[in-house]
């Protein structure tokens, strides 16, 4: 039975604020997800709610058609991995995999013993005495050997280093490619993972901008190179998102989905068409609404 | 996926079991290393001969207190974190503080009897009087009853308090150390006449005197009454992210 999700005019409010409007969304086992949103966007609290961490205000969620609050089928299978604060914790990492394979049904110890030793963590220190990047690679380790088929991380990234966010990413790819499932990646570092993402959320302002396949999302815009002159010509009256300039050649990325005619166009004036960034889009789009 | 709720609960009723006897094997010992050192040196102590049963019951009362405040904040959220679902949780978490009360007194039992017959062959002398609020003929078998009601009772208070705080924080928190307070001084007037609040000026009359049967039928209503208030208040926490 495969754990779909499914998210219906969900909002969520906090005391007097509302945190999430009316969102709706439906997410498929075997996906990776990329949910973008800048500081205060309501990441987090989307993802509390699907980890099932406290209840929508209103509006529903729904995974494998039931609800998973309380729903002791699907919770288990559920994994929201975060950075909490272990100043206090004087447990290990083998504590932690302990306990995870007696409540994670499909959790591998083997597998995170392994992870542990290529992150180079000390799994048998106190999660106190781990450098924030040593707790970031412990977090990452407990999310992926847990191999939940819902598996949630929200910037679970912070503080780890260049290369040991690089094993991360692969990881997430080899791991979908030997156990598919869904993961959810909520992250800023937007340039570095989008290669990972099958589909993108983007969360503004508690709303739900843009829920789109990547590829899909990434041909909202283009990037033209050329002589300059002749990119200026051709962007007019476009949205421009970025501008590059070396000597005479400049690189605009535009907001907007070119048509067949538009790319001859483009091609018998000599300039190239290429593909625009999701940063560049997400900037865009969060920006136009300030 | 399949309905895995008994075992689930039992691997939570087991492992909370578990870790809270380990801390219990040196609860035990310590109380029972207090026992003949305070006996030997306080006098006051000395005249009341207590069994060491009856010495345990008032740490044991204080110990399951602090251990359901702890429970809360140490176990509640991790568990949750690990996709337990609350009802389970609590079940289990109820279970194990339930089976480490009754631990906890059948562990002083066969300590009070050790006692008892090493003062049978050597000149040690340990104390022959049962609590004092429980005038009865019963060795040890009534008084265990009642013990371990009790300390369940004081490990659910501990629970309140701590529960209010997590779930309300604010003025819940003073909210639910008063309904924790007034649930214990019910549970001491019960048995022992006389609450745990300095609360007799307010009261119109003496504390209230109670059978023995009547005693142990209230504890009893007053768990399973506090174990429904527990669950109304946690079936719906929010998990912190903290």
């Amino acid at each position: 039975m495969e754990i779909n999700v499914k998210v219906s005019d969900l909002s969520f409010k906090y005391k007097t604020t509302e945190v999430l409007h009316s969102i709706s969304f439906s997410l498929e086992q075997g996906k990776t997800y990329g949910l973008i949103g800048r500081n205060g966007a309501g990441k987090t609290t989307l993802l509390s709610l699907l980890a099932s961490y406290m209840e929508p205000t209103s509006g529903t969620i729904t995974m494998a058609g039931d609800n998973p609050f309380e729903n002791r089928n699907i919770m288990p299978h559920v994994s929201f991995i975060y950075n909490p604060d272990y100043s206090d914790e004087y447990e290990t990492a083998t504590n932690y995999f302990e306990f995870a394979e007696r409540y994670r049904p499909h959790f591998d110890m083997d597998y995170a013993i392994e992870l542990a030793q290529r992150f180079k963590l000390p799994i048998d220190q106190p999660l106190k005495k781990l450098s924030s990047g040593m707790q970031s690679a412990f977090h990452v380790t407990l999310g992926l050997a847990s191999r939940s088929p819902i598996t949630i991380f929200d910037e679970a990234y912070q503080g780890m280093d260049a290369p040991a966010r690089e094993l991360f990413y692969q990881e997430v790819i080899a791991e979908q490619s030997r156990y598919a499932r869904m993961m959810i990646l909520s992250t800023h570092l937007v340039s570095e993972m989008d290669y990972l993402f099958d589909h993108v959320l983007i969360l503004d302002r508690g709303s739900l901008l843009i829920d789109e396949p990547y590829d899909v999302m990434v041909n909202r815009g283009a990037t033209i190179t050329g002589p300059a002159n002749d990119v200026d010509t051709f962007v007019s009256g476009m949205t421009t998102l970025h501008t590059d300039q070396l000597g005479t050649t400049k690189a605009v990325t535009v907001f907007k989905d070119l048509n067949e005619q538009e790319k001859r166009e483009a091609e018998e004036m000599g300039l190239d068409v290429g593909p625009v960034s999701l940063q560049d889009l997400f900037i865009h789009l969060t920006e136009e609404e300030d | 996926m399949h309905d895995n709720t008994p075992s689930i609960r039992s691997k939570v009723a087991t492992d909370l079991f578990w870790t809270q006897l380990k801390w219990t094997f040196w609860f035990v010992p310590i109380v029972l290393i207090s026992y003949p050192v305070l006996t030997f040196f306080f006098a006051e102590v000395q005249e009341l001969e207590l069994t060491f049963l009856s010495f345990l019951f008032q740490p044991a009362k204080i110990y399951m207190l602090v251990l359901g405040i702890f429970s809360i904040f140490a176990f509640f959220p991790y568990y949750v974190k690990n996709g337990v679902t609350r009802k389970d949780y609590f079940t289990g978490s109820a279970l194990a503080a339930a089976v480490l009360a009754v631990t906890i007194v059948l562990l002083s039992v066969i300590i009070m009897i050790i006692l008892q017959l090493i003062g049978n062959w050597t000149a040690y002398s340990p104390g022959t009087e049962h609590l004092p609020f429980l005038q009865m003929s019963s060795k040890w078998v009534f008084p265990a009853v009642v013990v371990t009601c009790i300390i369940l009772s004081y490990y659910i208070g501990g629970w309140m308090i701590a529960l209010g705080f997590y779930r309300f924080g604010g003025w819940g928190v003073l909210l639910f150390i008063l309904i924790g307070l007034l649930y214990l001084s019910a549970i001491d007037l019960l048995w022992e006449e006389r609450p745990t609040l300095p609360v007799p000026d307010f009261l119109p009359a003496a504390a209230p005197t109670f059978s023995l049967g009547v005693s142990l039928i209230c504890n009893l209503v007053l768990i399973i009454a506090g174990l429904f208030l527990l669950f109304r208040i946690i079936r719906r926490a929010r998990i912190k992210l903290d």
